[in-house]
């Protein structure tokens, strides 16, 4: 499994669920069934696009040209590699249901890891479905134009910033 | 996850946002998957349609549980951290303290861009600088702990999770620095009273 990790985790997420069903629970209102019914409707909705973005996305890493991706993207195409997926990111309208099982079928296919997190960090900030969606209508074109003159170059810096903790780590080689 | 269970502040904003399970969103996600299994089909054969159904499914009985985990972790937070505390974290604070604290509280926000657009607002209306509500969006945007924990952990694994936000951890607070220095006015149409 490339993209998973230790049951650890799933444990460690368990027992948190179970200490902030304690404190819901010393409340002594009805925070600890609404929070039960909130994250069971979160669950209904994930579960069945989970189900469908997993395929499409393992689907795509079966078309992916992987080694024209890996050679673009990978490990060895350092800040050239960088600054094209900092572009990438733009290109991906969609939420987190799509974003990221699309980055694990790119993780498995060879992209770097520093690659991957400068694609990953323009679609964060720079989404085009959600700055048209929400930020223009709620915050104005003004305050996109701040946004964008200040965190422009985030991307690429958050590549950088990755491949020197890979490297000062010296992990994920 | 942008269903937060709440009313925003302007209530025509809240009827795009899908109620439902099912939904035209889900239907878009169908005809996805269903486009590019054919074309693997087509193109790749039976053999790859297969392999990537195994990995698909394999996949998803690994993360399910994560998932599960991920999805009420969510809701008890966004139940027991009210957006009033995240509002009053960073008040009308001026300043770099005001951007920090602004970034630790765009990490704390759960919730999609259902919540967190509207708090901007909020945050704008009751005189946080523009730097301040830059970083308090870049912050929510990429190191949120509710994308981490639902999405990022689960799929990509603790390693890749733990280099991604070790890089990003301290982007908002330049970003917002930046933003509170650059002379450019900001006019928030939803600030309007």
């Amino acid at each position: 499994m490339d993209g998973g990790g230790s049951p650890i985790i799933a444990i460690i997420m368990w027992l948190g669920v179970l200490t902030l069903a304690f404190f819901a629970w010393r409340r002594g209102d009805a925070t600890l069934k609404k929070g039960a019914r909130v994250g069971w409707g979160y669950f209904l909705m994930m579960a069945p696009r989970m189900c469908l973005a997993l395929s499409m996305a393992a689907f795509a890493a079966e078309l992916l040209p992987g080694e024209l991706i890996s050679q673009w993207l990978g490990h060895e195409s350092g800040f050239k590699g960088i600054i094209i997926a900092s572009f990438a990111g733009i290109l991906l309208p969609a939420g987190g249901v799509v974003a990221f099982p699309l980055a694990l079928a790119m993780y498995k296919i060879g992209v770097g890891i520093p690659q991957l997190t400068a694609f990953l960090t323009t679609w964060e900030i720079f989404a085009i479905h959600r700055i048209l969606a929400w930020e223009i209508p709620f915050l104005g074109h003004r305050f996109v134009f701040l946004r964008t003159a200040s965190s422009f170059y985030l991307p690429p810096l958050a590549g950088v910033l990755a491949a020197v903790i890979i490297s000062v780590l010296d992990v994920a080689k | 996850m942008n269903t937060a269970d709440r009313k925003p502040e302007k209530p025509e904003a809240a009827s795009p946002i899908m109620h439902k399970v099912f939904d035209g969103s889900l239907a878009v996600f169908a005809i996805l998957a269903l486009a590019a299994g054919v074309a693997v089909w087509f193109w790749k054969g039976p053999a790859a349609f297969d392999r990537a159904l195994d990995d698909a499914w394999a996949l998803f009985k690994f993360i399910m549980p994560r998932v599960g985990a991920a999805v009420l972790i969510a809701a008890f937070l966004q139940l027991l951290i009210p957006r009033e505390v995240v509002s009053k974290l960073i008040g009308d604070d001026a300043g770099i303290k005001s951007v920090i604290i602004a970034t630790i509280a765009g990490a704390l926000t759960p919730g999609g861009p259902l919540t967190s657009f509207p708090i901007v607002v909020a945050l704008y209306v009751s005189g946080a600088n523009k730097g301040a509500l830059v970083a308090y969006i870049s912050s929510w945007a990429m190191i949120g702990f509710q994308r981490i924990l639902v999405w990022e952990l689960p799929l990509m694994g603790e390693e890749f999770t733990a280099i991604r936000v070790g890089a990003s951890v301290l982007l908002p607070i330049i970003c917002g620095t930046i933003a509170l220095y650059l002379p450019i006015r900001i006019s928030i149409p939803g600030g309007k009273q």
